[in-house]
């Protein structure tokens, strides 16, 4: 059996999620991605977040209780080989092998992988985990707990090093005309 | 790669559903606990797996804690290096209290266990706050490896001490090596080491 999806088992004392923020390099270019590639929608275009100065920033909705500010620092990426931090959002296993072909199509690489407590028989829903980098490399995974087992995805572990891309070859060619422009 | 424009996201109809989880790089585990469960009023609902370390299966080990009364948790991720600077407030992790007197009580945990905070706020271009009028706030704190946290109230009584606008994050700053001499070792246990 798959491990379970760990549930709330009792009340705590902190409500909800306000934001996440995530640092990136250039507004438009993670507007793009966080909208056309993720689905999000833009909440606030204008927002602000402060710290040793005020940063430009846009506020994105991207999910149920989840809101995404992208916020402009110019330093603080993750080294290549560090998964952490990273951000998991729930997804359908009937949406996994779209989500991928979706994710190569904007030219993101992805990782897929079956974690050693999911491996299954074939064909039986179990866990899965999709990793990618957004254009600055903010690690994002999507999660779905009824994918079927089969041979297309790693597992146990898989490489880290299959996901970096360049920051300035993003988005592919095709795309670059969508910058700056509302989704 | 072919000319063709790529499809977005909702033309193939893809949506996350909501939050499955998220992680912060920590150096021990049980300082980790000490923090985001004794402190933040957090429950553990998956304990650390530390069995496939050893043999190169896994990088780390994580401590899942209910942290919030909505979908998705936080996990504590073992990782003993890739911890924010001191001066970097992005990426930050925010999350919404009920009222004033929950934020109050959650500041008191914070000065018993000597986690310095600063409480701010962001007013209105000409805005100008009067003593005891709700103002939305922010308690601005880190965890012991340095992750930005905050703590978010939409109404606040206001009061002088209260910062408007920007602030120094490094006033943040507080040493892990105190809150690791305070608990038993929660790194990898020495077989899997």
């Amino acid at each position: 059996m798959p491990r379970p999806n760990p549930q709330p088992t009792k009340s705590v004392d902190l409500d909800s999620v306000d934001r996440f923020t995530l640092p990136v390099r250039d507004l438009a270019k993670a507007e793009l991605f966080y909208t056309r590639v993720l689905g999000g929608d833009v909440v606030q275009r204008d927002a602000v977040e402060a710290g040793e100065r005020e940063h430009p920033a846009i506020r994105m909705h991207m999910c149920d209780g989840v809101d995404v500010v992208l916020v402009q620092q110019w330093y603080g990426w993750l080294p290549v080989d560090s998964t952490n931090p990273h951000w998991g959002f729930a997804i359908p296993g009937a949406d996994v092998d779209m989500w991928v072909e979706h994710l190569k199509e904007w030219e993101v690489p992805s990782a897929m992988v079956f974690r050693d407590d999911d491996q299954e028989a074939m064909g039986v829903p179990t866990r899965v985990e999709v990793h990618f980098l957004d254009p600055d490399g903010n690690q994002i995974e999507l999660v779905a707990w009824d994918y079927p087992m089969n041979d297309r995805a790693s597992r146990g572990q898989y490489d880290s090093w299959v996901l970096p891309y360049k920051h300035r070859d993003w988005p592919p060619s095709s795309a670059r005309h969508l910058l700056g422009k509302p989704a | 790669m072919a000319d063709t424009q790529p499809r977005s996201a909702a033309e193939r109809d893809l949506r996350l559903l909501h939050l499955d989880h998220f992680n912060v790089p920590v150096r021990d585990l049980n300082v980790a606990r000490r923090f985001y469960c004794d402190v933040l009023g957090g429950a553990v609902i998956a304990e650390p797996e530390w069995r496939r370390l050893g043999g190169g299966r896994r990088r780390g080990a994580h401590l899942d804690v209910q942290l919030f009364n909505d979908q998705g948790h936080i996990n504590a991720f073992w990782q003993p290096w890739g911890q924010p600077a001191p001066d970097q407030v992005f990426p930050h992790r925010a999350f919404r209290v009920s009222d004033a007197a929950r934020l109050d009580e959650m500041i008191g945990r914070l000065v018993d266990a000597q986690v310095p905070y600063i409480l701010a706020t962001v007013l209105a271009t000409g805005q100008d706050a009067q003593e005891g009028a709700p103002v939305p706030v922010s308690l601005y704190f880190r965890d012991p490896d340095g992750n930005q946290l905050e703590l978010r109230c939409e109404a606040y009584p206001f009061r002088p001490a209260i910062k408007v606008g920007v602030f120094d994050p490094t006033l943040q700053y507080y040493p892990w090596r105190d809150w690791r001499a305070a608990v038993e070792d929660g790194g990898p246990p020495s077989e899997e080491r």
